[in-house]
């Protein structure tokens, strides 16, 4: 039964190293894979960097290129990180003992799920964006979308946080 | 499909040749008509063969399908294995030299039990709470949707006692068997003017005993209650008595004097709470609470207590209400009952009660059976403060609600 959180940590840890190295080789020819800039972009900044991406090219292919295969494999680090923040919150509920915040840390859980169906719908709109925002009214922005996205991130965080300060004050008063 | 456990099918033996005029005790346990001293005479023999006859003739089934009843099987299967085996590692990375080499006392558990011990995921169920305790190691083999049945026959428990030697053994069950696949229903007589309680020697002497300072009692709830209970849920109260008698008697043949195998062990029970029937799905504002409607809509909710009493044409809630009431009421009293004179049998404190009776209250239930996370750490922290040897509220009992009250 230990299939499921290696699966996810797995999939959490190649997505990073592959965002890394790919914004890194972007950036060695010189460019910038500036895919939190599109997430928060305007409707008509979004279509000015989409076209800026379409013309740049970095080795054989353009940046738009690079930014539509990101954002596939972003779908496997979504899988990875929900996975990941259950196991880590789950963890963190299990040395809680005050049932409040026990309570507030399985919110978590939600939180987690919450920002992957986020993400996949930001995902979603990302693309059909990449691939039809030469078409008139086609793009959407997803600012929005990102912006509360990254707001239940930083409430999750903040959560981690005190449940984590919370236990090594329990772990010194036990020693 | 995996069945996570298969005991063996015994054939029943003949039964012994019986003096005419003697009254089988058996038929009159199935029959409601036992005397408390022919239940103390029948519980001191009675064979798990004869545990399984009994079962067999209160439920109207054969053994075969009662196994089958009675066995986790499936998802719930998995996710009970995922967390036993979760709980087992920690189990054994506490083990290791450091533990005993910690301050203070320090205590190995074995955990058998139901879903008040191992509920999926969601929910911090009272073993969770236990497990926070850095001094216990906790080693668990309790199944969500688990029978006493099915313990008892598993027999899971021994193996692990003898191969840990745990200084506690904490145990819950009875629930799954009361009502687990609509069994409750047939439990119930629906005019509601069943006065089978007058005909249980136990049950009479469960509420005589009753202590009504620790536990308020509510008598005109009970006797509504009371009067929708026939036979069959007194005789399955007299055979849950002499399944756990047969059950701890056999522990603590193996661990109440020095020297025994398991010496000195500690027994832990608990008896539920007053569950209210319910099946309501309950969407709210409350995003602490985000988890009540996933677990009511997928695991069970409405189904234990709920449906069945429809079934049975039970429609008031008042009465359905009272209905479990009644039951919880005597459960508890029963295994208070049988803790003690197991004590006195053995001559000591070995088996203590963890009593929730009244301390979940009206808006602490996650679903139909099991309290929010809060109420169940609260009961987890009587259970802690039983194993830790603090004072009991009353001889062998923790009453949940005396010592935590909201």
């Amino acid at each position: 039964m230990r299939i499921f959180p290696i699966l996810y940590w797995t999939l959490f840890v190649f997505a990073i190293f592959f965002f890394t190295w790919q914004y890194l080789y972007v950036l060695s020819w010189g460019h910038k894979l500036d895919i939190f800039g599109l997430e928060f972009a305007s409707n008509n900044d979004g279509r000015v960097l989409l076209q800026d991406w379409n013309r740049t090219i970095v080795d054989t292919e353009n940046i738009l290129h690079y930014a539509k295969v990101n954002t596939w494999v972003d779908f496997l680090f979504i899988i990875g990180y929900v996975g990941v923040a259950v196991l880590i919150s789950k963890s963190l509920m299990q040395g809680e003992r005050n049932p409040r915040f026990n309570e507030i840390i399985r919110m978590c859980y939600l939180l987690a799920f919450l920002i992957g169906f986020l993400d996949v719908v930001e995902n979603i709109i990302l693309l059909s964006d990449m691939y039809h925002y030469r078409e008139d009214k086609a793009y959407v922005g997803t600012a929005l979308l990102s912006t509360t996205k990254f707001t239940i991130v930083g409430l999750l965080f903040i959560i981690w946080l005190v449940a984590l300060i919370r236990r090594v004050i329990a772990k010194n008063e036990f020693n | 499909m995996i069945l996570r456990r298969t005991p063996k099918i015994k054939r029943l033996r003949p039964s012994k040749p019986r003096n005419e005029d003697e009254n089988d005790p058996i038929d009159d346990l199935l029959r409601n008509r036992l005397s408390l001293t022919s239940l103390v005479h029948l519980r001191e023999k009675v064979t798990a063969d004869e545990l399984s006859d009994i079962i067999q003739r209160i439920y109207d089934l054969n053994e075969k399908y009662i196994q089958r009843l009675s066995m986790v099987e499936g998802a719930l299967h998995r996710l009970n294995e995922l967390k036993n085996s979760q709980r087992n590692r920690v189990f054994r990375k506490r083990m290791k030299q450091e533990f005993w080499e910690r301050k203070g006392e320090k205590h190995v558990i074995v955990v058998e039990g139901d879903s008040w011990f191992n509920y999926p995921v969601l929910l911090t169920d009272l073993i969770d709470r236990i497990g926070m305790e850095k001094n216990f190691a906790l080693y668990s083999v309790a199944a969500g949707g688990d029978w006493l049945l099915n313990m008892l026959s598993a027999r899971e428990y021994i193996e692990e006692l003898s191969v840990i030697h745990p200084d506690v053994f904490l145990i819950s069950g009875g629930g799954n068997d009361l009502v687990g696949s609509n069994r409750i229903a047939a439990m119930l007589e629906p005019t509601g003017l069943c006065q089978e309680i007058e005909h249980s020697e136990l049950s009479q002497f469960l509420l005589e005993r009753a202590n009504r300072d620790a536990v308020p009692f509510n008598e005109t709830t009970f006797n509504l209650g009371a009067g929708f209970l026939s036979r069959d849920f007194f005789a399955l109260l007299q055979f849950f008595h002499l399944q756990y008698w047969f059950l701890l008697n056999g522990v603590l043949r193996n661990g109440a004097k020095d020297g025994d195998k398991f010496y000195p062990i500690k027994i832990v029970t608990q008896g539920y709470d007053f569950a209210i029937p319910n099946s309501e799905l309950r969407f709210g504002t409350n995003l602490l609470l985000w988890y009540v409607p996933i677990i009511r809509k997928f695991l069970g909710h409405g189904g234990w207590l709920k449906r069945p009493m429809l079934l049975r044409g039970v429609f008031d809630q008042q009465k359905q209400e009272a209905i479990v009431y009644a039951m919880i009421y005597l459960f508890n009293e029963m295994m208070i009952y049988t803790g003690q004179e197991l004590n006195k049998k053995f001559g000591g404190n070995f088996v203590f009660h963890i009593d929730s009776r009244g301390s979940v209250g009206r808006d602490g239930w996650a679903d139909e059976l099991h309290p929010k996370p809060r109420h169940f750490m609260r009961t987890g922290e009587a259970f802690v403060a039983c194993i830790k040897n603090e004072s009991p509220t009353y001889k062998n009992v923790f009453v949940v609600s005396q010592m935590f009250p909201e």
